[in-house]
Protein backbone atom coordinates (compact mmCIF):
# COMPACT_ATOMS: atom_id res chain seq x y z
CA UNK A 1 0.00 0.00 0.00
CA UNK A 2 1.28 3.68 -1.12
CA UNK A 3 1.86 6.12 1.13
CA UNK A 4 -0.52 8.46 -0.97
CA UNK A 5 -3.00 5.36 -0.55
CA UNK A 6 -2.38 5.31 3.30
CA UNK A 7 -3.12 9.07 3.55
CA UNK A 8 -6.41 9.24 1.75
CA UNK A 9 -7.43 6.12 3.58
CA UNK A 10 -6.74 7.73 7.22
CA UNK A 11 -8.37 10.72 6.04
CA UNK A 12 -11.87 9.23 4.42
CA UNK A 13 -12.00 7.38 7.80
CA UNK A 14 -11.65 10.89 9.66
CA UNK A 15 -13.63 12.46 7.17
CA UNK A 16 -16.90 9.93 7.81
CA UNK A 17 -16.57 10.09 11.44
CA UNK A 18 -16.45 14.06 11.12
CA UNK A 19 -19.79 14.01 9.46
CA UNK A 20 -21.42 11.38 11.81
CA UNK A 21 -20.37 13.05 14.74
CA UNK A 22 -22.64 16.19 13.73
CA UNK A 23 -25.55 13.98 14.05
CA UNK A 24 -26.79 15.17 18.10
CA UNK A 25 -27.02 18.83 16.67
CA UNK A 26 -30.24 17.37 14.54
CA UNK A 27 -33.51 17.66 16.72
CA UNK A 28 -35.63 18.82 13.71
CA UNK A 29 -35.76 18.99 10.12
CA UNK A 30 -34.67 22.65 10.27
CA UNK A 31 -31.29 21.13 11.23
CA UNK A 32 -31.23 18.45 8.71
CA UNK A 33 -32.08 21.27 5.87
CA UNK A 34 -30.39 24.28 7.21
CA UNK A 35 -28.39 23.50 10.15
CA UNK A 36 -31.42 24.67 12.34
CA UNK A 37 -30.20 28.48 11.15
CA UNK A 38 -28.31 28.68 13.60
CA UNK A 39 -24.52 28.75 11.32
CA UNK A 40 -22.20 31.08 12.15
CA UNK A 41 -19.66 33.01 10.07
CA UNK A 42 -16.85 31.03 10.09
CA UNK A 43 -19.04 27.54 9.40
CA UNK A 44 -20.81 29.05 6.34
CA UNK A 45 -17.97 31.09 4.73
CA UNK A 46 -15.74 27.50 5.04
CA UNK A 47 -19.22 25.60 3.57
CA UNK A 48 -19.55 27.73 0.76
CA UNK A 49 -15.63 27.93 -0.07
CA UNK A 50 -14.93 24.27 0.13
CA UNK A 51 -17.66 23.06 -1.77
CA UNK A 52 -17.00 25.95 -4.73
CA UNK A 53 -13.51 24.34 -5.10
CA UNK A 54 -14.32 21.30 -6.91
CA UNK A 55 -12.89 19.06 -9.54
CA UNK A 56 -13.01 21.98 -12.42
CA UNK A 57 -11.47 24.32 -9.88
CA UNK A 58 -8.36 21.99 -8.75
CA UNK A 59 -8.46 19.52 -11.57
CA UNK A 60 -9.64 21.59 -14.22
CA UNK A 61 -7.26 25.18 -13.92
CA UNK A 62 -4.14 22.39 -14.30
CA UNK A 63 -5.16 21.02 -17.27
CA UNK A 64 -5.90 24.53 -19.16
CA UNK A 65 -2.63 26.01 -17.60
CA UNK A 66 -0.92 22.67 -18.68
CA UNK A 67 -2.58 23.65 -22.30
CA UNK A 68 -2.88 27.26 -22.42
CA UNK A 69 -0.83 28.78 -19.43
CA UNK A 70 -1.31 30.88 -16.45
CA UNK A 71 -4.37 32.76 -17.88
CA UNK A 72 -6.64 30.43 -15.42
CA UNK A 73 -5.93 32.88 -12.94
CA UNK A 74 -9.07 34.41 -13.96
CA UNK A 75 -11.36 31.08 -13.40
CA UNK A 76 -11.18 32.02 -9.47
CA UNK A 77 -11.10 35.54 -9.80
CA UNK A 78 -14.44 35.54 -11.87
CA UNK A 79 -15.63 32.96 -9.53
CA UNK A 80 -14.83 35.29 -6.41
CA UNK A 81 -16.47 37.87 -7.92
CA UNK A 82 -19.80 36.15 -8.45
CA UNK A 83 -19.60 34.98 -4.57
CA UNK A 84 -19.25 38.72 -3.72
CA UNK A 85 -21.38 39.91 -6.17
CA UNK A 86 -23.99 37.33 -4.58
CA UNK A 87 -23.20 38.06 -0.84
CA UNK A 88 -23.26 41.88 -1.25
CA UNK A 89 -26.77 41.58 -3.92
CA UNK A 90 -28.64 38.79 -2.74
CA UNK A 91 -27.62 36.46 0.28
CA UNK A 92 -29.54 38.66 2.75
CA UNK A 93 -32.49 38.68 0.83
CA UNK A 94 -32.80 34.71 0.52
CA UNK A 95 -32.28 35.00 4.59
CA UNK A 96 -34.53 37.46 5.47
CA UNK A 97 -36.98 35.63 3.58
CA UNK A 98 -36.46 32.32 5.97
CA UNK A 99 -36.36 29.96 2.52
CA UNK A 100 -34.52 26.86 2.63
CA UNK A 101 -34.18 26.43 -1.04
CA UNK A 102 -33.77 28.65 -4.03
CA UNK A 103 -37.10 27.62 -6.01
CA UNK A 104 -38.88 28.18 -2.91
CA UNK A 105 -37.55 32.27 -2.80
CA UNK A 106 -38.76 31.93 -6.11
CA UNK A 107 -42.69 30.69 -4.63
CA UNK A 108 -42.65 33.83 -2.45
CA UNK A 109 -40.90 36.17 -5.48
CA UNK A 110 -43.97 34.70 -8.30
CA UNK A 111 -46.45 31.78 -8.00
CA UNK A 112 -46.83 28.45 -7.46
CA UNK A 113 -46.17 27.34 -11.20
CA UNK A 114 -43.05 28.96 -11.34
CA UNK A 115 -41.73 27.62 -8.14
CA UNK A 116 -42.86 23.88 -9.49
CA UNK A 117 -40.78 24.46 -12.67
CA UNK A 118 -37.66 25.35 -10.84
CA UNK A 119 -38.11 22.70 -8.13
CA UNK A 120 -38.38 20.00 -10.95
CA UNK A 121 -35.59 21.85 -12.98
CA UNK A 122 -32.78 21.94 -10.19
CA UNK A 123 -33.67 18.30 -9.19
CA UNK A 124 -32.60 16.97 -12.27
CA UNK A 125 -29.67 19.42 -12.82
CA UNK A 126 -27.94 18.71 -9.67
CA UNK A 127 -28.72 14.99 -9.61
CA UNK A 128 -27.30 14.92 -13.01
CA UNK A 129 -24.68 16.68 -11.59
CA UNK A 130 -23.83 15.03 -8.95
CA UNK A 131 -23.34 11.27 -10.98
CA UNK A 132 -20.72 13.62 -13.20
CA UNK A 133 -19.21 14.76 -10.16
CA UNK A 134 -19.03 11.70 -8.56
CA UNK A 135 -17.05 10.02 -11.82
CA UNK A 136 -14.11 12.64 -11.42
CA UNK A 137 -13.86 12.01 -7.99
CA UNK A 138 -13.47 8.03 -8.42
CA UNK A 139 -11.58 8.98 -11.08
CA UNK A 140 -8.71 10.86 -8.57
CA UNK A 141 -9.19 7.68 -5.94
CA UNK A 142 -8.53 5.12 -8.87
CA UNK A 143 -5.18 7.04 -10.15
CA UNK A 144 -3.80 6.97 -6.35
CA UNK A 145 -5.11 3.99 -4.72
CA UNK A 146 -5.29 1.71 -8.36
CA UNK A 147 -8.39 0.58 -7.40
CA UNK A 148 -11.17 -0.03 -10.61
CA UNK A 149 -13.35 2.79 -10.63
CA UNK A 150 -16.14 1.69 -10.23
CA UNK A 151 -15.62 0.41 -6.11
CA UNK A 152 -13.93 3.63 -5.96
CA UNK A 153 -16.89 5.24 -7.15
CA UNK A 154 -19.11 3.11 -4.99
CA UNK A 155 -16.64 3.46 -1.61
CA UNK A 156 -17.10 7.16 -1.80
CA UNK A 157 -20.62 7.42 -2.92
CA UNK A 158 -21.64 5.60 0.03
CA UNK A 159 -19.59 7.19 2.66
CA UNK A 160 -20.41 10.35 1.55
CA UNK A 161 -24.33 9.16 1.79
CA UNK A 162 -23.84 8.10 5.52
CA UNK A 163 -22.16 11.12 6.71
CA UNK A 164 -25.05 13.12 5.32
CA UNK A 165 -27.86 10.93 6.54
CA UNK A 166 -26.30 11.69 9.79
CA UNK A 167 -26.97 15.18 10.63
CA UNK A 168 -27.43 16.88 6.45
CA UNK A 169 -26.12 20.23 6.53
CA UNK A 170 -24.56 20.15 10.15
CA UNK A 171 -22.68 17.52 8.19
CA UNK A 172 -22.00 19.23 5.69
CA UNK A 173 -20.80 22.47 7.92
CA UNK A 174 -18.24 19.91 10.12
CA UNK A 175 -16.53 18.24 7.50
CA UNK A 176 -16.10 21.30 5.54
CA UNK A 177 -13.97 22.46 8.19
CA UNK A 178 -11.44 19.43 7.79
CA UNK A 179 -12.09 19.96 3.88
CA UNK A 180 -10.96 23.47 3.81
CA UNK A 181 -8.40 23.00 6.36
CA UNK A 182 -6.82 19.86 3.82
CA UNK A 183 -7.45 22.31 0.87
CA UNK A 184 -5.94 25.62 2.33
CA UNK A 185 -3.09 23.72 3.16
CA UNK A 186 -2.31 20.38 1.33
CA UNK A 187 -2.22 22.39 -1.95
CA UNK A 188 0.02 25.09 -1.01
CA UNK A 189 2.20 22.80 0.60
CA UNK A 190 2.05 20.55 -2.67
CA UNK A 191 2.51 24.06 -4.92
CA UNK A 192 5.62 25.05 -2.52
CA UNK A 193 7.48 21.71 -2.95
CA UNK A 194 6.80 21.73 -6.29
CA UNK A 195 8.30 25.37 -6.92
CA UNK A 196 11.25 24.80 -4.70
CA UNK A 197 12.42 21.54 -4.28
CA UNK A 198 10.94 19.85 -7.75
CA UNK A 199 12.05 22.22 -10.65
CA UNK A 200 15.64 22.18 -9.10
CA UNK A 201 16.21 19.26 -10.04
CA UNK A 202 14.63 19.18 -14.08
CA UNK A 203 17.52 19.03 -15.64
CA UNK A 204 16.16 21.66 -17.99
CA UNK A 205 15.72 24.29 -15.27
CA UNK A 206 19.84 24.78 -14.76
CA UNK A 207 19.13 24.24 -11.43
CA UNK A 208 16.76 27.38 -10.88
CA UNK A 209 14.17 27.40 -8.27
CA UNK A 210 10.58 29.11 -8.76
CA UNK A 211 9.00 30.86 -11.69
CA UNK A 212 13.05 31.62 -13.17
CA UNK A 213 13.27 27.72 -13.19
CA UNK A 214 10.07 26.95 -14.53
CA UNK A 215 10.63 29.49 -16.98
CA UNK A 216 14.05 27.78 -17.71
CA UNK A 217 12.65 24.62 -18.13
CA UNK A 218 9.79 25.33 -19.96
CA UNK A 219 11.90 27.20 -22.71
CA UNK A 220 14.40 24.55 -22.85
CA UNK A 221 11.96 22.10 -24.04
CA UNK A 222 10.52 24.42 -27.02
CA UNK A 223 8.00 26.30 -25.48
CA UNK A 224 7.10 30.04 -24.74
CA UNK A 225 7.11 31.00 -21.38
CA UNK A 226 6.28 34.52 -21.49
CA UNK A 227 3.30 33.39 -23.66
CA UNK A 228 2.51 30.76 -20.82
CA UNK A 229 3.00 32.76 -18.14
CA UNK A 230 0.38 35.89 -18.99
CA UNK A 231 -2.54 36.65 -17.28
CA UNK A 232 -4.21 36.71 -20.61
CA UNK A 233 -2.88 33.82 -22.04
CA UNK A 234 -6.15 32.02 -22.70
CA UNK A 235 -7.44 35.13 -24.34
CA UNK A 236 -9.99 38.03 -23.77
CA UNK A 237 -13.08 36.05 -24.88
CA UNK A 238 -12.36 33.15 -22.17
CA UNK A 239 -11.92 35.39 -19.25
CA UNK A 240 -15.08 37.06 -19.88
CA UNK A 241 -16.61 33.79 -20.20
CA UNK A 242 -15.44 32.98 -17.12
CA UNK A 243 -16.90 36.16 -15.65
CA UNK A 244 -20.43 35.56 -16.97
CA UNK A 245 -19.87 31.54 -15.55
CA UNK A 246 -19.65 33.56 -12.32
CA UNK A 247 -22.17 35.81 -12.56
CA UNK A 248 -24.65 33.69 -13.74
CA UNK A 249 -23.56 30.49 -12.41
CA UNK A 250 -23.59 31.41 -8.34
CA UNK A 251 -26.49 33.84 -7.16
CA UNK A 252 -29.53 30.86 -7.75
CA UNK A 253 -26.90 27.58 -7.43
CA UNK A 254 -28.72 26.35 -4.58
CA UNK A 255 -25.24 23.69 -3.22
CA UNK A 256 -23.33 26.87 -3.23
CA UNK A 257 -25.33 29.07 -1.51
CA UNK A 258 -27.61 26.83 0.87
CA UNK A 259 -25.08 27.53 3.40
CA UNK A 260 -26.03 31.22 3.60
CA UNK A 261 -29.77 29.97 4.59
CA UNK A 262 -28.40 28.20 7.44
CA UNK A 263 -27.05 31.73 8.82
CA UNK A 264 -27.46 33.19 12.22
CA UNK A 265 -28.83 36.10 10.81
CA UNK A 266 -28.93 37.87 7.33
CA UNK A 267 -25.33 40.00 8.34
CA UNK A 268 -23.93 36.76 8.10
CA UNK A 269 -25.56 35.52 5.47
CA UNK A 270 -24.46 38.54 3.28
CA UNK A 271 -20.15 38.80 4.67
CA UNK A 272 -19.52 34.90 4.83
CA UNK A 273 -19.84 34.46 0.62
CA UNK A 274 -17.60 37.47 0.76
CA UNK A 275 -14.84 35.72 2.78
CA UNK A 276 -15.31 32.68 1.03
CA UNK A 277 -14.27 34.49 -2.24
CA UNK A 278 -11.22 35.25 -0.56
CA UNK A 279 -9.89 31.70 0.23
CA UNK A 280 -10.33 30.67 -2.84
CA UNK A 281 -9.12 33.47 -4.87
CA UNK A 282 -5.35 31.67 -4.95
CA UNK A 283 -6.39 28.43 -5.80
CA UNK A 284 -5.48 28.32 -9.56
CA UNK A 285 -2.47 30.06 -8.91
CA UNK A 286 -1.04 26.86 -7.43
CA UNK A 287 -3.08 23.91 -9.38
CA UNK A 288 -1.77 26.26 -12.55
CA UNK A 289 1.59 26.32 -11.44
CA UNK A 290 1.79 22.26 -11.02
CA UNK A 291 0.03 22.03 -14.00
CA UNK A 292 2.93 23.75 -16.26
CA UNK A 293 5.31 22.15 -14.05
CA UNK A 294 3.77 18.46 -15.80
CA UNK A 295 4.43 19.74 -18.72
CA UNK A 296 8.29 21.14 -18.27
CA UNK A 297 9.10 17.69 -16.92
CA UNK A 298 7.15 15.68 -19.31
CA UNK A 299 4.99 14.09 -16.66
CA UNK A 300 2.22 13.61 -19.14
CA UNK A 301 0.66 13.91 -22.41
CA UNK A 302 -3.05 14.50 -20.76
CA UNK A 303 -3.47 17.19 -19.61
CA UNK A 304 -6.32 15.75 -17.62
CA UNK A 305 -4.10 14.21 -15.36
CA UNK A 306 -1.67 17.20 -14.95
CA UNK A 307 -2.18 17.54 -11.29
CA UNK A 308 -2.23 14.14 -10.74
CA UNK A 309 0.61 13.04 -12.37
CA UNK A 310 2.63 16.26 -10.63
CA UNK A 311 1.12 15.08 -6.64
CA UNK A 312 1.97 11.35 -7.86
CA UNK A 313 6.02 12.25 -8.63
CA UNK A 314 6.82 14.31 -5.80
CA UNK A 315 7.83 13.20 -2.50
CA UNK A 316 4.97 11.10 -1.17
CA UNK A 317 3.91 12.54 2.29
CA UNK A 318 3.95 15.98 0.45
CA UNK A 319 2.19 14.41 -2.99
CA UNK A 320 -0.40 12.58 -0.63
CA UNK A 321 -0.91 15.48 1.62
CA UNK A 322 -1.67 17.50 -1.99
CA UNK A 323 -3.67 14.69 -3.19
CA UNK A 324 -5.74 14.77 -0.02
CA UNK A 325 -6.35 18.35 -0.38
CA UNK A 326 -7.99 17.70 -4.14
CA UNK A 327 -9.63 14.69 -2.47
CA UNK A 328 -11.20 17.01 0.21
CA UNK A 329 -12.10 19.78 -2.70
CA UNK A 330 -13.92 17.34 -4.98
CA UNK A 331 -15.52 15.39 -2.00
CA UNK A 332 -16.94 18.85 -0.51
CA UNK A 333 -18.46 19.74 -4.22
CA UNK A 334 -20.06 16.19 -4.46
CA UNK A 335 -21.28 16.23 -0.82
CA UNK A 336 -22.77 19.77 -1.50
CA UNK A 337 -24.39 18.70 -4.76
CA UNK A 338 -26.02 16.03 -3.27
CA UNK A 339 -27.25 17.39 -0.30
CA UNK A 340 -28.73 20.78 -2.16
CA UNK A 341 -30.29 17.73 -4.63
CA UNK A 342 -31.99 15.93 -1.98
CA UNK A 343 -33.01 19.44 -0.17
CA UNK A 344 -35.05 20.49 -3.06
CA UNK A 345 -36.49 17.57 -3.51
CA UNK A 346 -37.69 16.71 0.36
CA UNK A 347 -38.74 19.85 1.09
CA UNK A 348 -40.19 21.31 -2.19
CA UNK A 349 -41.61 18.06 -4.31
CA UNK A 350 -41.78 15.45 -1.69
CA UNK A 351 -43.29 17.54 0.70
CA UNK A 352 -44.62 20.91 -0.27
CA UNK A 353 -45.84 19.71 -3.64
CA UNK A 354 -47.01 16.28 -3.35
CA UNK A 355 -47.44 15.97 0.65
CA UNK A 356 -48.21 19.18 1.97
CA UNK A 357 -49.97 18.68 5.43
CA UNK A 358 -47.29 16.48 7.22
CA UNK A 359 -45.24 17.09 9.72
CA UNK A 360 -42.09 18.14 10.64
CA UNK A 361 -40.75 14.31 11.89
CA UNK A 362 -42.30 13.38 8.13
CA UNK A 363 -39.67 15.88 6.47
CA UNK A 364 -37.10 14.61 8.54
CA UNK A 365 -37.76 11.55 7.69
CA UNK A 366 -38.01 11.96 3.69
CA UNK A 367 -35.51 13.75 3.39
CA UNK A 368 -32.85 11.15 4.96
CA UNK A 369 -34.92 9.05 2.99
CA UNK A 370 -34.22 11.36 -0.13
CA UNK A 371 -30.59 11.54 0.87
CA UNK A 372 -30.07 8.13 0.78
CA UNK A 373 -32.15 7.51 -2.66
CA UNK A 374 -30.22 10.10 -4.59
CA UNK A 375 -26.91 9.31 -2.91
CA UNK A 376 -27.09 5.59 -3.78
CA UNK A 377 -28.67 5.94 -7.43
CA UNK A 378 -26.30 8.44 -8.12
CA UNK A 379 -23.37 6.13 -7.40
CA UNK A 380 -24.98 3.63 -9.08
CA UNK A 381 -25.34 6.03 -12.18
CA UNK A 382 -21.18 6.93 -11.89
CA UNK A 383 -20.11 3.52 -12.12
CA UNK A 384 -22.29 2.30 -15.42
CA UNK A 385 -22.27 6.25 -16.81
CA UNK A 386 -25.19 5.43 -18.95
CA UNK A 387 -23.71 8.00 -22.34
CA UNK A 388 -27.85 9.86 -21.98
CA UNK A 389 -25.77 11.53 -19.46
CA UNK A 390 -23.61 13.50 -21.32
CA UNK A 391 -26.53 14.38 -23.59
CA UNK A 392 -28.96 14.93 -20.34
CA UNK A 393 -25.98 17.14 -18.32
CA UNK A 394 -27.55 20.27 -19.98
CA UNK A 395 -29.78 20.80 -17.49
CA UNK A 396 -27.60 22.22 -15.34
CA UNK A 397 -26.92 24.85 -17.81
CA UNK A 398 -30.36 26.57 -17.21
CA UNK A 399 -29.38 27.45 -13.82
CA UNK A 400 -28.28 31.13 -15.37
CA UNK A 401 -32.29 31.47 -15.97
CA UNK A 402 -33.19 30.87 -12.71
CA UNK A 403 -30.73 33.81 -12.06
CA UNK A 404 -32.56 36.08 -14.83
CA UNK A 405 -35.87 35.25 -12.53
CA UNK A 406 -34.36 35.47 -8.79
CA UNK A 407 -32.56 38.86 -9.95
CA UNK A 408 -35.37 40.60 -12.06
CA UNK A 409 -37.90 39.17 -9.18
CA UNK A 410 -36.02 40.96 -6.68
CA UNK A 411 -34.93 44.11 -8.44
CA UNK A 412 -38.08 44.76 -11.25
CA UNK A 413 -41.14 45.67 -10.35
CA UNK A 414 -43.06 44.73 -13.68
CA UNK A 415 -41.46 40.98 -13.13
CA UNK A 416 -44.60 39.06 -13.54
CA UNK A 417 -45.09 34.90 -12.65
CA UNK A 418 -45.77 34.31 -15.77
CA UNK A 419 -42.58 35.64 -17.56
CA UNK A 420 -40.69 34.02 -14.88
CA UNK A 421 -42.46 30.65 -15.39
CA UNK A 422 -42.11 30.99 -19.31
CA UNK A 423 -38.23 32.27 -18.83
CA UNK A 424 -37.28 28.80 -17.44
CA UNK A 425 -39.62 26.78 -19.99
CA UNK A 426 -38.43 28.50 -22.88
CA UNK A 427 -34.56 28.34 -21.36
CA UNK A 428 -35.19 24.17 -21.32
CA UNK A 429 -36.75 24.37 -24.85
CA UNK A 430 -33.82 26.00 -26.07
CA UNK A 431 -31.44 24.10 -24.34
CA UNK A 432 -32.90 20.95 -25.80
CA UNK A 433 -32.61 22.17 -29.02
CA UNK A 434 -29.19 23.96 -28.79
CA UNK A 435 -27.67 20.37 -27.31
CA UNK A 436 -29.38 17.88 -29.47
CA UNK A 437 -28.38 20.20 -32.49
CA UNK A 438 -32.27 21.01 -33.66
CA UNK A 439 -32.93 22.04 -36.45
CA UNK A 440 -29.21 23.12 -36.96
CA UNK A 441 -25.71 23.23 -34.66
CA UNK A 442 -26.88 26.54 -32.34
CA UNK A 443 -22.97 26.65 -30.88
CA UNK A 444 -21.33 26.90 -34.41
CA UNK A 445 -23.50 29.72 -36.11
CA UNK A 446 -24.03 31.89 -32.70
CA UNK A 447 -21.03 30.86 -30.98
CA UNK A 448 -22.29 30.66 -27.74
CA UNK A 449 -21.53 28.81 -24.87
CA UNK A 450 -25.51 26.54 -24.13
CA UNK A 451 -25.45 28.46 -20.40
CA UNK A 452 -25.21 32.12 -21.98
CA UNK A 453 -27.58 30.82 -24.84
CA UNK A 454 -30.20 29.16 -22.13
CA UNK A 455 -29.73 32.56 -20.27
CA UNK A 456 -30.28 35.26 -23.12
CA UNK A 457 -33.52 33.23 -24.21
CA UNK A 458 -34.61 33.36 -20.62
CA UNK A 459 -33.99 36.81 -20.04
CA UNK A 460 -35.57 38.09 -23.41
CA UNK A 461 -38.72 35.73 -23.02
CA UNK A 462 -38.94 37.65 -19.45
CA UNK A 463 -38.68 41.15 -20.40
CA UNK A 464 -40.79 40.84 -23.17
CA UNK A 465 -43.63 38.65 -20.84
CA UNK A 466 -43.75 40.68 -17.83
CA UNK A 467 -43.77 43.99 -20.49
CA UNK A 468 -46.75 43.07 -22.28
CA UNK A 469 -48.85 41.15 -19.08
CA UNK A 470 -50.34 42.92 -16.49
CA UNK A 471 -51.06 41.73 -12.96
CA UNK A 472 -54.83 40.97 -12.58
CA UNK A 473 -57.25 39.04 -10.46
CA UNK A 474 -56.49 36.02 -12.25
CA UNK A 475 -52.52 36.59 -11.83
CA UNK A 476 -53.02 37.10 -8.06
CA UNK A 477 -55.18 33.59 -7.37
CA UNK A 478 -52.18 31.75 -8.22
CA UNK A 479 -49.99 33.59 -5.68
CA UNK A 480 -48.93 31.71 -2.65
CA UNK A 481 -51.08 31.61 0.21
CA UNK A 482 -48.69 33.46 2.37
CA UNK A 483 -49.32 36.51 0.27
CA UNK A 484 -52.97 36.43 -1.07
CA UNK A 485 -53.87 39.05 0.56
CA UNK A 486 -52.10 41.29 -2.85
CA UNK A 487 -55.04 40.13 -4.63
CA UNK A 488 -54.72 42.66 -7.61
CA UNK A 489 -52.09 44.25 -6.53
CA UNK A 490 -48.82 45.34 -8.86
CA UNK A 491 -45.33 44.19 -7.55
CA UNK B 1 -39.82 43.56 -4.35
CA UNK B 2 -42.22 45.10 -1.86
CA UNK B 3 -39.86 45.49 0.89
CA UNK B 4 -43.25 45.82 3.55
CA UNK B 5 -43.56 42.35 2.81
CA UNK B 6 -39.75 41.24 2.99
CA UNK B 7 -40.31 43.26 6.81
CA UNK B 8 -43.48 40.53 7.14
CA UNK B 9 -41.16 37.84 6.72
CA UNK B 10 -37.83 38.01 8.12
CA UNK B 11 -37.31 36.80 11.21
CA UNK B 12 -34.68 39.28 12.29
CA UNK B 13 -35.21 42.73 10.56
CA UNK B 14 -34.29 44.13 14.08
CA UNK B 15 -30.70 45.00 13.18
CA UNK B 16 -30.05 45.44 17.12
CA UNK B 17 -28.16 42.40 18.74
CA UNK B 18 -27.69 41.13 15.84
CA UNK B 19 -24.10 39.64 16.32
CA UNK B 20 -22.02 38.90 13.41
CA UNK B 21 -18.64 37.00 15.03
CA UNK B 22 -19.43 35.38 18.79
CA UNK B 23 -17.67 33.11 21.45
CA UNK B 24 -17.54 29.82 19.01
CA UNK B 25 -16.87 32.21 15.84
CA UNK B 26 -13.02 32.82 17.53
CA UNK B 27 -11.16 29.21 17.09
CA UNK B 28 -12.48 29.42 13.16
CA UNK B 29 -11.69 33.11 12.90
CA UNK B 30 -7.86 31.93 13.75
CA UNK B 31 -8.53 28.92 11.80
CA UNK B 32 -9.21 31.32 8.79
CA UNK B 33 -6.72 33.64 9.12
CA UNK B 34 -4.10 30.67 9.49
CA UNK B 35 -5.53 29.09 6.07
CA UNK B 36 -5.22 32.55 4.57
CA UNK B 37 -2.07 33.87 5.99
CA UNK B 38 -0.12 30.17 5.18
CA UNK B 39 -1.33 30.00 1.66
CA UNK B 40 0.19 33.82 1.17
CA UNK B 41 3.53 33.10 2.98
CA UNK B 42 4.01 29.33 0.84
CA UNK B 43 2.78 31.38 -2.10
CA UNK B 44 5.22 34.15 -1.68
CA UNK B 45 8.30 32.19 -0.56
CA UNK B 46 7.78 29.69 -3.68
CA UNK B 47 7.74 32.25 -6.38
Amino acid sequence: MSIQFTILIIYFIFIIFLGILAVRKVKASDDLLVAGRNLGLMYVSVSIAAEYMGGLGTIGTAEVAFSQGMGVIWYHIASSFGLILFGLAFAHYYRKYNVITVPEFLYYLYDIKTWKAASVLNVVGYWFFTIIQMTALGALVTSVTGLDLKISVLICGIAMTIYLLAAGMWSVAFTSVAFMLTIGTGIPIAFWWVMKKEIPLLAASAGLSGYAGLATALNSVGLNATALFSPFSLGGMAVFGYFIGGILGIPAAQATINYSFGAKNWKIARLAPVLAAILILPLSIWTGSMGLFARAAGLTNNPKLALGATLMSIHPVIGGIGIAGVFAALISTVAGILFGCASIMAKDIWQRWLHPDTDDQYVSRWTRIWILIIGISSSFGAMTLPKILNQAFFVYSIRGALMICVAFGIWWKRSHPDAAYWALVVALIGGVMYQFNFPFNFEAFFKLHISVWCTILSLITFVFISLRNKWTTQTSSELPPFIKYRKGGGK
Amino acid sequence: MDDNLLDEFSSDNKQDGMIIFDQTDKPFLLFYLIIFILGIILTLIAI
